[in-house]
């Protein structure tokens, strides 16, 4: 053990120490008494610590239950802050090992700042974390680890070291390792763990970004046929025309041999209302041309009330002679 | 179209109600005995319905563009048709006591009138 550096004091050069002769003091060259060996610093160091060690966190009457599908109970192994469990405790997909200990600062059984059970793999450092449930009265903490908790990528692991990792503001934190787990992935859920496995590194998650521009093209407007398919046609309603007007005049003969007579009893009706009608015709295809909707109803309002003078007046000459049996 | 057949001259031929000796026999009477004004009459129908294949027939083979120019033509042509049929079936003499309160120049006057709205109106969509 090295000599303990002596008072500064006292260690001083003799011809300085002059007023000690008069105080009855020596100076020390000897070795001084045991209490005055330590130095101010390692005292304080020391009183420090004894105050951390009197409430720093830890746990007490750990116990651990593996729960298997078939059997709800289980088998349970005890643990403590120097004792961790011995073996690496299997966890097949349908287990829930369950952890239970009582929580105490040292003197007091009582509840943390934080209270949490620490899963890490060691080879890759991946961790996570899981908070403990604690009742603050009795200070009983307990946690369940099964699968469906551990994120995809820890599950992939071959030993997950399990830490119970307790602290908080003014009192001393602690990490403590209790044991070991080793998952197992079972086969036939292969496709959900690599899809667990994605989602937790972001893949399918929505992101709203630009989308890629659209370049539309409309359809090509719509195109007349060529013009000798209109005239074909066009000849075929004129042929139509030409047949209808033979057969009214040459085949049947039309009425044409009234008309004389017709004339005689009436010519004003007759010829106003063949007029009004052939101007009705007419303000139609003005319509078509060129005038507007309006100038068309004026006309038709004017040329209607001629046909309708003339024609009654016409029609009842026809009567006449219909009833006298000419027709 | 109702025209009601004398049943006398009807058990004059030996078989006749073979549908065939009817068909065949269809032509010379209605020659015979249609009045000349209906015979006018059915000529215009029959130009109409010509009419309105012909343009049936160029939709189909050339398209439907402009599509309301086809739609204004056939609309006349099957509206004049059926003012046409009506005028045939009032003016008819045979029909006489069925259309007792409408005489033939009073069917005359609805046709006209009929027809020029009509041709207003196709005029009007053919745009």
């Amino acid at each position: 053990m090295q000599r303990m550096t002596t008072f500064p004091f006292l260690a001083r050069p003799r011809h300085l120490l002059w007023p000690c002769g008069y105080l009855n003091l020596q100076p020390t060259t000897m070795q001084p008494p045991a209490f005055t060996k330590m130095s101010l610093r390692s005292l304080l160091l020391l009183a420090c610590c004894s105050l951390a060690a009197a409430s720093e966190w830890t746990f007490t009457g750990g116990k651990a239950t593996l729960a298997k599908k078939g059997d709800p109970e289980g088998s349970s192994l005890s643990f403590g802050p120097s004792e961790p469990l011995a073996s690496t405790i299997p966890l097949a997909s349908r287990d829930v090992l369950k952890l239970q200990f009582t929580l105490t600062d040292g003197e007091t059984v009582g509840r943390p700042h934080q209270a949490l059970l620490l899963v890490k793999d060691t080879q890759s450092s991946l961790e996570a974390f899981f908070p403990l449930s604690v009742k603050e009265s009795s200070g009983r903490a307990k946690v369940d680890l099964s699968h469906k908790d551990i994120p995809a990528h820890l599950l992939d692991a071959a030993v997950l070291e399990l830490s119970v990792v307790l602290g908080g503001p003014g009192a001393g934190s602690s990490m403590t390792q209790i044991g070991s787990v080793a998952p197992i992935v079972d086969p036939a859920a292969k496709a959900m763990h690599e899809k667990k496995r994605a989602q937790e590194l972001g893949e399918g998650e929505v992101v709203y970004k630009p989308k890629a521009e659209i370049r539309h093209v409309f359809r090509a407007d719509p195109k007349n046929p060529p013009k000798v398919i209109t005239l074909v046609f066009l000849m075929a309603v004129i042929a139509g025309f030409v047949g209808l007007f033979t057969a009214w005049f040459t085949v049947l003969g039309a009425n044409f041999k009234h008309l004389p007579k017709a004339l005689q009893a009436a010519p004003v009706s007759h010829t106003l209302f063949l007029a009004s009608l052939l101007l009705l015709e007419g303000l139609f295809f003005m319509y078509y041309t060129s005038w507007n909707l309006f100038q068309v109803l004026a006309g038709a309002g004017v040329v209607g009330l001629m046909a309708f003078l003339s024609g009654s007046r016409a029609l009842r000459e026809v009567r006449a002679r219909r009833e006298r049996g000419e027709r | 179209m109702s025209k009601s057949r004398p049943a006398a001259s009807a058990g004059a031929a030996s078989n006749s109600n073979n549908p065939l000796t009817i068909l065949s026999a269809l032509p010379a009477r209605y020659l015979q005995t249609t009045p000349s004004r209906t015979k006018l009459i059915d000529a215009f129908l029959l130009f109409l319905i010509f009419t309105g294949a012909i343009q049936f027939l160029y939709c189909v083979l050339a398209g439907n563009y402009p599509f309301n120019a086809f739609l204004a033509g056939f609309t006349a042509t099957v509206g004049q048709f059926v003012l046409t049929v009506s005028l045939r079936i009032q003016s008819n003499p045979e029909n006489k006591s069925e259309f007792k309160a409408v005489s033939p120049e009073r069917a005359f006057a609805d046709y006209v009138f009929g027809s020029v709205l009509l041709h207003f109106f196709c005029i009007n969509f053919i745009n």
